[in-house]
């Protein structure tokens, strides 16, 4: 018994998993694809950034707000948007970009295979790791759409609890999409789950783009965790203080 | 209940009979002979439709279910396109491919005119200008290797072959 209690204690002394990676480059672009989210009543545009072997998916308003908030002098303007929001909350041009995975990062190493999401909940950051997920696509190759000029054609499958249609273009071979959307003969350029979100590509560019970059401006410490372990705790009423809206998730499963 | 067990076998041989499909794998390697990820194989059978897609993993290997006579489509962003017929024996493929520019949308290409409208056999030639610009309406995508054009001054409507890259 005692012994249990020796190594719970040593386990809790040095919590292993915590780790501040800072701000560095992975790898260059060859492509970045901006979306434009829309979850109820919620806004936000993120940025599908494609490398050679890695790419990367996040909120453009998030990476703004993160910039901002690592320097005390800019971080009042970021205050400052928000208290305009809680003062003005019927003003929808006030209301700052939000969503289900508003906050997340997210990384997809095909060399590794691996998809890692940092995401944070209740102020403490966590890492999830899990193999690239793989959707079951049931392509309907007459249903098509033009999208930012591209021909597109519909796919579905459901996915971790939620029934997602995509139309994805064979212009791009790119096996990617928006989140951890992908597995399409080419880039998913619209994803939709209907009564829940909306997420439709707004631009392309490949001509001077960003590195794919790891992200983390504030030098968080992101503990790893389980996802099943997350999603249960963050599906729990009782985590969340006391009249909270909670935007419900990405993932149910 | 014997002759239920023979009927049962008949079905199933002559199932095998007919379908003649074989696994083709391979590697996808760059110029430089590195191994390419994320190339997308599309197999189009031999009416033009899309048969399944694969992709190649981190050490560039592929495997795709095919059949004779299909063809099989390698693109990557940023790579040419390769095309590869499927034959019934096919040993493990090395597929080399080439840096091409990254070019979205603008479909620049040459257009090879492969066949006309109802059968009538046209003479082979090159288009090498936009597509848009030529006196062709375009009427159906019917993947990304093929469409149909209709030529707007003789009214033939045309198959052709678009080679992307």
């Amino acid at each position: 018994m005692t012994c249990t209690k020796i190594i719970v204690l040593i386990l809790l002394l040095f919590p292993t998993a915590l780790m501040a990676q800072q701000t560095h480059v992975l790898e260059p672009s060859i492509m970045e694809v901006a979306y434009h989210e829309i979850s109820g009543k919620y806004n936000d545009d993120y940025a599908l950034r494609v490398g050679k072997s890695m790419s990367q998916y996040f909120s453009y308003h998030k990476l703004r707000d993160d910039s901002l908030s690592s320097n005390a002098q800019t971080s009042m303007i970021i205050l400052q948007e928000m208290l305009d929001e809680a003062n003005n909350r019927n003003d929808a041009s006030k209301q700052r970009a939000s969503g289900p995975d508003h906050g997340d990062y997210f990384y997809r190493s095909q060399a590794n295979n691996t998809f890692d999401t940092y995401t944070s909940f209740m102020g403490q950051g966590y890492k999830i790791t899990e193999p690239i997920p793989i959707q079951d696509w049931n392509i309907v190759t007459d249903s098509t759409r033009q999208i930012l000029g591209y021909h597109c054609c519909m796919a579905m499958t459901t996915f971790r609890g939620r029934q997602w249609t995509v139309y994805y273009t064979e212009d791009i071979p790119v096996p990617l999409g928006p989140w951890k959307l992908g597995g399409l003969p080419g880039l998913i350029l619209f994803a939709e789950v209907k009564g829940f979100i909306t997420i439709e590509a707004s631009g392309i560019k490949t001509k001077s783009t960003s590195p794919v970059t790891f992200y983390n401006f504030l030098n968080k410490k992101y503990e790893a965790i389980q996802r099943d372990v997350y999603i249960k705790e963050r599906s729990n009423p009782k985590a969340y203080p006391k009249n909270t809206i909670v935007i419900p998730q990405m993932e149910l499963q | 209940m014997k002759m239920l067990k023979i009927i049962c076998l008949l079905i199933f041989l002559s199932a095998l009979s007919v379908s003649v499909q074989t696994v083709v794998t391979g590697k996808v390697v760059d110029e430089h002979g590195e191994s390419l990820s994320s190339v997308i194989i599309k197999r189009y059978t031999q009416g033009y439709k899309l048969g399944g897609y694969a992709s190649s993993i981190s050490d560039g290997s592929f495997s795709i279910k095919a059949e004779a006579g299909d063809s099989l489509i390698f693109s990557m962003l940023g790579f040419k396109t390769q095309r590869i017929a499927v034959s019934s024996n096919m040993k493990p493929l090395t597929i080399r491919m080439s840096d091409g520019a990254i070019r979205l949308r603008k479909i620049k290409v040459k257009v090879e005119v492969q066949v006309t409208y109802e059968g009538q056999a046209d003479d082979s030639k090159v288009l090498d200008y936009p597509f848009s610009k030529r006196d062709c309406k375009l009427v159906k995508i019917v993947n990304d290797n093929f469409f149909i054009a209709e030529n707007i001054s003789s009214s033939n409507m045309q198959k052709v072959q678009n080679g992307i890259n």
